[in-house]
């Protein structure tokens, strides 16, 4: 049976062996699982929930989320489809590649360039969820929004010079 | 620009860029803030800031990654394997005993984490060569590992599902209660369709008197089969019980999980860093797919397109029962070359309202839904589900092969979606009695 698992492995792609700062935000899940455990734990054995746990879980979930955007752009791994582009010539194939920065460029360079108002307000007034525990989403995660959408566009464009792009098998069947 | 314009602009526009590779958030994502501009101008165009804002900090999306994570590390874990071993002490005399293992592990693992890809690389590991190598029919074992790795988008805890959930704004603990007996259904007709066949064609199937059983020890019972009834035990129940939220519940089946692993002596860091990487990945697809199709959709909205759609189909006059086959029918044809996120976030918030004034339930639609998308799990051209086989299955089964094999299957749940559709009850019946 090891052998199963040695050819599960092989059957993996090579994103696991990415180190580095690009994947410590996927650490941030284990805080969601610590804080769920701590608030079910809190709930149902000493009778007293915390104000903090369905916060904070949705905090940091919410700068993972936008991160896993920008590690996927990094490994240019967003979901496509490809049968066109692979029978496509290679001339062709760099034509496509443009049209992609393009719309790569104006989502999230529109993202980026006009959601820098709000996100530099919520930033300078320090804009809090409102709730109990009132903690700085909106101060946070709005700003971030900006520059991971800015990081993107910079992906993007190292993607389109890097070339040539190798067929790309991720789709949500691997999810 | 008018409303006719728009639709048709969005709809040739991302089917183009689609099909030229444009990954689809972006395809999708570029468009809106194009017609975002020239329709409104450039101040509207914060609108694509303000809608990641809304779905990045939604609690519902929070059970995304903690089951995928649980996924993730139950792939490392040779549970499934065990447990498969438990199995094949209990069922492996029967005749047609794999298949039926196959299947039964397939609901199993289903019940555990919803992602088909691992499901199908894994039994096509274990149970396929076996079934080969005890000249079980190729066409029945193929099917069987095929259709049964796909059943994970179907039981609960479903991506699938919570996806609609978020996207349609229907409860995704009623949509889970909701899933639980379509999806035994159509399990136990893969079942009971494994179970006839054996006895009409005996030759599909190894005589079961001269197959060797090793038998069912203690140890196999406490490595295989505790962990995963526990495991289940406690997901089903916190979210059937209406014990924790969904999310919640995500969270303890990761810790869970990570407790089963850890006592069976296969924890280590690495195992568990590359786990939240795979996690980190997939979550950057699912969800920035999600950004640039909601970014569309809000775009689309404001310009009235939702009612635009809606007075359009509710004007022809079709019977609302035509409207529901027609939506299924583009469903399955859209699910020939797309995934079934894309499908789902770009169909459901124009169809699930024509839905709800046509007077059904969204959670019955969502169902529906579900079983629409096994069936293009299986289908040809670009069935994923085929595709996944083909990945680890020894080289003489081609993909033609794989896909010849599938259509039993694929009437199978054609003749469940009918059943579904005739007898709403069946989808709507157990969250009425729960909830």
């Amino acid at each position: 049976m090891s052998e199963v698992q040695h050819q599960r492995d092989d059957a993996h792609l090579d994103h696991m062996n990415d180190s580095g700062p690009w994947v410590w935000p996927a650490w941030l899940f284990m805080v969601v699982v610590a804080a769920t455990v701590v608030e079910i734990v809190a709930r149902y054995f000493i009778e007293a929930p915390t104000l903090w746990a369905n916060e904070l879980t949705l905090f940091v979930c919410s700068i993972a989320f936008l991160w896993s955007g920008v590690y996927v752009m990094k490994r240019d791994e967003h979901l496509r489809i490809t049968i066109l582009y692979d029978m496509a010539p290679h001339w062709l194939q760099r034509v496509f590649d443009a049209v992609h920065l393009v719309c790569v460029i104006v989502f999230c360079g529109g993202i980026a360039w006009f959601g820098a108002p709000t996100s530099w307000r919520a930033l300078i007034t320090w804009e809090r969820f409102g709730t109990a525990w009132n903690p700085p989403i909106p101060a946070v995660v709005k700003p971030l929004i900006v520059i991971c959408a800015a990081l993107m566009v910079l992906l993007a464009i190292r993607n389109f010079l890097k070339k040539p792009k190798v067929a790309n098998p991720a789709d949500s069947g691997t999810l | 620009m008018s409303i006719e314009l728009i639709s048709i602009i969005l709809l040739v526009g991302v089917f183009a860029l689609m099909t030229i590779g444009v990954p689809l958030s972006f395809a999708a994502g570029a468009l809106a803030i194009l017609v975002a501009y020239s329709k409104f101008g450039f101040a509207v165009i914060a609108i694509a800031q303000k809608t990641i804002y809304g779905l990045a900090t939604e609690s519902v999306l929070v059970s995304v990654p903690m089951f995928i994570l649980m996924a993730s590390l139950l792939e490392r874990s040779r549970l499934a394997a065990d447990l498969y071993d438990a199995l094949n002490s209990i069922f492996g005399r029967m005749k047609g005993g794999i298949a039926i293992i196959t299947l039964i592990i397939s609901v199993i693992l289903a019940a555990m984490s919803g992602i088909i890809g691992g499901e199908i690389v894994l039994l096509g590991l274990v149970a396929l060569p076996q079934m080969l190598r005890l000249k079980y029919d190729e066409k029945l074992a193929i099917g069987v590992v095929c259709a049964g790795g796909s059943l994970g988008t179907m039981i609960p805890p479903s991506i699938v599902l919570i996806i609609y959930g978020l996207t349609t704004d229907v409860s995704v603990h009623k949509l889970f209660i909701a899933s639980f007996l379509p999806g035994f259904l159509l399990a136990s007709c893969y079942l009971v369709y494994v179970m006839v066949m054996v006895r009409l064609k005996p030759e599909i199937a190894p005589d079961p008197s001269v197959i060797e059983v090793e038998p069912l020890t203690m140890r196999k019972v406490v490595k295989g089969l505790i962990p995963c009834t526990f495991l289940i035990g406690t997901v089903f129940g916190c979210i059937y019980g209406g014990v924790t939220s969904v999310t919640e519940a995500a969270g303890i089946a990761v810790f869970i999980t990570l407790a089963i692993v850890v006592l069976r002596g296969e924890f280590s860091m690495k195992v568990l860093n590359q786990s939240l990487i795979q996690t980190l990945r997939a979550c950057g697809i699912i969800v920035w797919v999600t950004f640039g199709a909601a970014v569309l959709i809000a775009v689309y909205n404001l310009s009235g397109g939702q009612k635009f759609v809606s007075d359009y189909i509710l004007g022809l006059n079709i019977s609302p029962l035509v409207t529901i086959l027609v939506m299924m029918g583009i469903f399955v044809f859209l699910g020939c070359f797309m995934d079934w996120i894309g499908i789902l976030l770009l169909c459901m918030p124009i169809f699930v309202p024509i839905v709800l004034k046509l007077g059904y339930d969204p959670v019955w639609f969502g169902v529906l839904f579900s079983v629409t998308m096994q069936t293009a799990f299986l289908s040809p051209p670009f069935g994923p589900a085929a595709f996944y086989l083909k990945s680890v299955a020894p080289p003489h089964i081609t993909l033609q092969r794989i896909f010849a094999s599938l259509w039993p299957f694929m009437l199978i749940q054609i003749f469940v979606l009918v059943l579904l559709i005739a007898f709403p009850d069946i989808v709507l019946w157990l969250p009425r009695v729960l909830m």
